[in-house]
């Protein structure tokens, strides 16, 4: 399975990759962007089959991202991993289509449960 | 305003916990018993509330943070990864506190600065401080309030 990670923070970055061999997704093909732009271009051009994005970021948010995605009629399964987790944003996330919101810090448990369905 | 202090500090813990490990306890201090952090992080909040969270903390442990989050070595962090490190733990304090201030609002990405003796958060006064000590390190959490008077004015608000 190819992943993408998006966050503008490079810490964050690696923090959620070590999370993800720690929740047992060891053998992914994992990915890299600084951005919604940056992300979206990476998958225009390789595509991916599962997108964790933070929400607040430069150049294009997450969430302009997933619409961006939508609009274009780019399917691909998409998370966010965003220290913002209020019931508002939950709520916008669902309507474009997010699986699920995984809220900022987060445990190894969070990441089995929510990424747990949609590896399947 | 209803935000508390014991809320700051399990936001702050639980962030720490999670990015240190649990080796090592987080502990609320009552003395803030450092004047000059020489990193900090911060966010501003605007919307319904409006405002600034701050996390500063010595040069010695924001390269430990770093050290952690990057999986490096002690004093290997760069100047850059030890900003990125320090913008991440304010953003996450941050977006924590944010929850459990009025909404809706927005939130800044973070800023940091290094060798300051702090941020000035102009128009704005200091709602709640929290000093914490991490293994003989000082760590201190602060949250700004916008005064009325330095809110702007209705049909003067930025464009979301």
């Amino acid at each position: 399975m190819k992943l993408l990670i998006v966050d503008d923070s490079k810490a964050m970055r690696m923090i959620v990759r070590k999370t993800l061999r720690q929740a047992g997704y060891a053998n992914l093909d994992v990915a890299e962007a600084a951005n919604g732009k940056e992300a979206f271009d990476l998958l225009m051009q390789g595509g991916a089959d599962l997108v964790l994005s933070d929400w607040n970021m430069p150049e294009m948010t997450g969430i302009e991202l997933l619409s961006k995605l939508n609009s274009d009629g780019v399917k691909v399964k998409f998370g966010f991993v965003t220290s913002e987790g209020t019931s508002e944003m939950r709520e916008r996330a669902k309507q474009e289509g997010a699986l699920f919101l995984i809220a900022k810090p987060f445990t190894v448990e969070a990441f089995q449960e929510a990424l747990g369905p949609v590896m399947k | 305003m209803s935000l508390e202090a014991s809320e700051v500090v399990e936001v702050t813990q639980m962030v720490w916990t999670s990015v240190l490990g649990e080796e090592v306890a987080l502990d609320p201090v009552t003395d803030d018993f450092f004047d000059a952090p020489l990193f900090t992080g911060c966010v501003t909040v605007s919307g319904a509330w409006e405002g600034a969270v701050t996390v500063g903390c010595s040069a010695e442990l924001a390269k430990q943070v770093t050290a952690a989050m990057f999986e490096l070595a002690p004093d290997a962090a760069s100047i850059a990864e030890v900003a990125d490190a320090m913008g991440e733990i304010a953003n996450m304090i941050g977006g924590n506190i944010k929850a459990l201030l009025p909404g809706p609002s927005l939130l800044s990405l973070p800023a940091v600065t290094q060798r300051e003796s702090g941020i000035v958060v102009p128009g704005s006064e200091l709602l709640l401080l929290q000093s914490f000590q991490y293994a003989g390190q000082p760590l201190r959490v602060l949250v700004h309030q916008r005064t009325a008077r330095a809110r702007p004015a209705a049909g003067k608000e930025r464009p979301q």
